[in-house]
């Protein structure tokens, strides 16, 4: 018997001390979030990891710690206020308190910790109790001498080995256990089966809504209805737009749910017309004199031509049949079988031990129709009922997508809805292009205007002079070649400057995946580049892919004390990607920095996209897609 | 010592031609694009290949490549490489065969006739030539990195001058110091880098451009 059976009842004892501290973690944590104290809702978090490195320690498991790491502290907006969400502040307190809230609240370590609060005592107990359990029953057992000497010493002597002897393997046990519910989510089979089964509640929960919601629908499909009889006509807009907030509601939810993305299908609002010469605006063959009842009088008739608007009220009519038939089989089969089976049969059980009648059979004041558990094989109702459970909580989830996908037939844009959003859209980007393309020009012409032509100039004069001085004073002539010569040079480096900015010479030369190369070379971070590009995109996309590129080099070594880089270029699926990985500390906002906009309006023109995803902590990755092929 | 030279605008071609002979070199032949060069160079088998990086027809690296290949047909046939621009990607695989004998300047450098010239001779016997521009983009490059970050401003200055490939004389010249003083500062400069002595320029510009060319590279 080593060291270490003799200490483990002695830590079992300790741990299971320390283990009692949950019921107090637990009750600050509640009291913290009921009175919004902050401190005291994350305070538990100091004690808990020096019990985890304790437990560790002593039971030989190991714990590391599972928290994320906290928000950093809240930067001030360049107006010098700061932001949570849509909000500015005038100190960073609420905003940093806010992100502490959140921080804490989306921890998955947190609901885990407190189930370790609620079970810990109660479960983990028992392993680290038992040891100093057994050697004190064996010496309470000397001590007393119930029975005959003969008898009551092997036994007491043999229950204080059991005590030491179990002891290293059984706390052992209490580490598993502690380890289990306070380490890091570990991936395994039944966690993913819980986390399905979990989502398949969830689901179930939200068809339940979705049904419920759907007679909110109906009412406003007959108040939209009843707004079109012509008495009450002058109710129409109101009405509509309730209703389109109610849709676009349902849309977000829908997208939220399933992950279904349904477009907005309404056009951009009209502009009002410029006005007559009276003063009035005219709107179809009526003249309006105010520019507010022509713009409603406008926006009525656009409503009407609209085909979202007779497909959003359509929708509200029959989403409420669709929505009750699709929710009905899992809701039911859900609700009935875990609370009518499961749950009952778990409370009658408990109760029965309490009170007098027979809590399986009928109760007082039930109907008579309702069905009882006495009707069912005693033994059988709760396993019949987890059945249940899992089959509606596994039927849930498709039948939610189901009415996603059928909702997005007549909530999303139609065809020609979105034919005449593209238009906009290219009108849009191609004014932009053009803008860009001739700021561009204009630049190109300053630059070469107060650059190699005034060198130039410079050159000729001197030239001109030299001619002069040339029989007279040839040593100044001398001096004023080499001024000549020096000419000529600056406006060769200011040339191949301007060339860089235009098309630079890597690309022309070799294409993206070397101009990339070479830019990696010249940045002062260390990059790591991987290129995959079986072919050369367009030359104006490849440009616009560099520049983006370049710049998001430049943003990088500008902003962020990032010293490595990783940049991957790929061509999959008939789009370019670029990501630009900086080892930053992260928490960058693309609203910022005008830099990321410009780069965003050029990409636009091709169709393509940039996004940014940088958590805090860490790391920063910008994406950028362009849609392309590529020629060999 | 006899030069083929492969330059597409005419108003350059006849202007370095007009140079070189000018200086005692003998233009043995004066071509437009990467073919021709390689048929010259078999041809001839000259002292030094002057080549422009953009020819016809693509007027892209063409002639980049046809230096790559008359180089790898003619192991150690010197070249020197022209550009209207310096690229620290074109000096690395340039560079990356190891055996000097390879120049890599621009255009603008034909300015300075006698460093120039200087510059083709040092080529043409086995030396190198690297545009400052170059190597002091291949230097900042490597700056971050712990060796090179240890130099001092003047261990850096001739650390520089010696990639370019001068000579012990010429970087005293340079920098207005005694040959003394300068090889006190390469041999600071080869301590600190880790690079093993030679009293050979060309071997000592190799190991430097070696080292500097493997640096950096992920």
């Amino acid at each position: 018997m080593g060291k270490g059976h003799v200490r483990a009842p002695l830590r079992g004892l300790v741990l299971f001390g320390l283990g009692l501290g949950a019921v107090p973690m637990l009750a600050a944590v509640v009291l913290g979030v009921l009175c919004g104290i902050q401190s005291l809702a994350e305070g538990y978090r100091t004690p808990l990891n020096r019990y985890r490195a304790l437990v560790g320690r002593w039971c030989a498991v190991d714990i590391p710690v599972p928290y994320q790491p906290p928000p950093p502290p809240p930067e001030p907006e360049h107006d010098g206020l700061y932001r949570h969400k849509n909000r500015l502040y005038e100190t960073p307190r609420k905003p940093s308190h806010e992100r502490r809230w959140a921080w804490l609240a989306r921890d998955p370590a947190t609901p885990r910790d407190l189930l370790w609060m609620i079970a810990g005592p109660l479960v983990g107990s028992v392993t680290a109790l038992l040891p100093p359990a057994l050697v004190a029953a064996g010496a309470a057992l000397v001590w007393l001498r119930p029975g005959h000497p003969a008898l009551t010493v092997p036994v007491a002597a043999a229950t204080v080995l059991a005590g030491f002897g179990s002891g290293p393997s059984l706390l052992h046990l209490h580490g598993r256990f502690t380890r289990q519910l306070l380490a890091p989510a570990a991936d395994s089979g039944v966690r993913r089966a819980l986390v399905r089964i979990g989502r398949g509640g969830r689901a179930t929960w939200r068809l339940a809504l979705t049904a419920g919601v759907a007679f909110a629908e109906l009412t406003a499909a007959l108040v939209h209805l009843l707004a079109m009889f012509p008495l009450l006509l002058w109710t129409w807009p109101t009405v509509l737009s309730a209703g389109r907030q109610l849709t676009s509601w349902r849309r977000r939810q829908i997208q939220e749910w399933t992950g279904i993305r349904i477009d907005h299908p309404y056009p951009p609002a009209p502009a009002l017309p410029p006005p007559r010469p009276g003063g009035t605006y005219r709107i179809g063959r009526t003249l309006h004199r105010s520019p507010e009842s022509a713009l409603r009088s406008l926006r009525l008739r656009g409503h009407v031509k609209d085909p979202a608007t007779w497909r959003d009220l359509l929708w509200l009519l029959l989403d409420p049949p669709v929505a009750v038939l699709l929710a009905a089989v899992p809701v039911v089969l859900t609700a009935y079988c875990f609370f009518g089976l499961v749950w009952s049969w778990a409370w009658a059980s408990l109760l029965q031990l309490f009170v007098a009648f027979d809590t399986f059979d009928r109760w007082p004041l039930l109907p008579d129709d309702t069905p009882v558990l006495a009707e069912h094989p005693a033994a059988f109702a709760p396993l019949i009922g987890l059945a249940g459970t899992l089959a509606g909580c596994l039927l849930a989830p498709p039948l939610l997508r189901l009415h996603g996908l059928w909702s997005r037939l007549l909530l999303g844009p139609t065809r020609s809805a979105l034919l005449g959003r593209r238009v906009d859209r290219l009108t849009e980007t191609r004014t932009e292009a053009q803008e860009t393309l001739s700021a561009e020009l204009r630049r190109i012409e300053r630059d070469l205007h107060d650059g190699a032509q005034a060198q130039w100039v410079a050159m000729g004069m001197s030239l001109g002079a030299i001619e002069a001085l040339i029989a007279r004073d040839p040593d100044a002539a001398r001096t004023l070649v080499r001024t000549a010569q020096e000419s000529a040079a600056r406006a060769l480096v200011e040339l191949r400057h301007l060339i860089r900015g235009i098309n630079p010479p890597v690309l022309a030369e070799r294409g993206l995946a070397d101009a990339v190369r070479s830019l990696a070379l010249d940045s002062p971070l260390s990059v790591t580049l991987r290129t995959d590009l079986p072919g050369r995109p367009e030359r104006p996309v490849e440009a616009a892919a560099y520049f983006a590129v370049s710049e998001l080099l430049t943003n990088v070594s500008k902003h962020t004390e990032a010293a490595r880089v990783r940049i991957d270029v790929t061509h999959r699926a008939q789009r370019l990607r670029i990501d630009v990985t900086d080892s930053g500390p992260g928490g960058a906002d693309p609203s910022r920095g005008s830099g990321l906009r410009g780069v965003q309006r050029r990409l636009a023109t091709f169709d393509g996209t940039l996004a940014v995803t940088s958590p805090p902590g860490g790391p920063t990755t910008v994406t950028l897609e362009i849609p392309c092929v590529l020629s060999s | 010592m006899r030069v083929v030279l492969v330059e597409d605008l005419y108003l350059l071609r006849e202007g370095l031609t007009h140079l070189l002979t000018a200086h005692g070199f003998d233009v043995v032949a004066a071509v437009q694009t990467g073919p021709e060069l390689l048929d010259a160079v078999h041809e001839h088998r000259p002292d030094l290949a002057i080549v422009d990086v953009r020819l016809p027809p693509t007027f892209t690296d063409e002639g980049l490549q046809a230096a790559h290949e008359a180089r790898r047909r003619i192991p150690g046939l010197p070249v020197l490489v022209l550009s209207q621009h310096v690229e620290q990607l074109y000096a690395r695989e340039l560079l990356a065969d190891g055996t000097g004998a390879i120049g890599y300047l621009l255009k603008d450098r034909v300015f300075n006739a006698a460093q120039f010239v200087d510059a083709l001779r040092r080529v043409a016997e086995g030396g190198t030539a690297m545009d400052p521009e170059v190597i002091s983009k291949l230097v900042a490059g490597n700056a971050h990195q712990e060796p090179l970050g240890t130099l001092t401003a003047r261990e850096r200055e001739v650390l520089e001058l010696m990639a370019e490939g001068c000579s012990n004389a010429a970087v005293a010249h340079r920098l207005h110091l005694s040959e003394g003083a300068v090889s006190k500062h390469i041999a600071g400069v080869f301590g600190k880098l880790g690079l093993p002595t030679s009293h050979d320029t060309n071997r000592r510009v190799l190991a430097v451009l070696a080292y500097l060319n493997s640096a950096g590279l992920d």
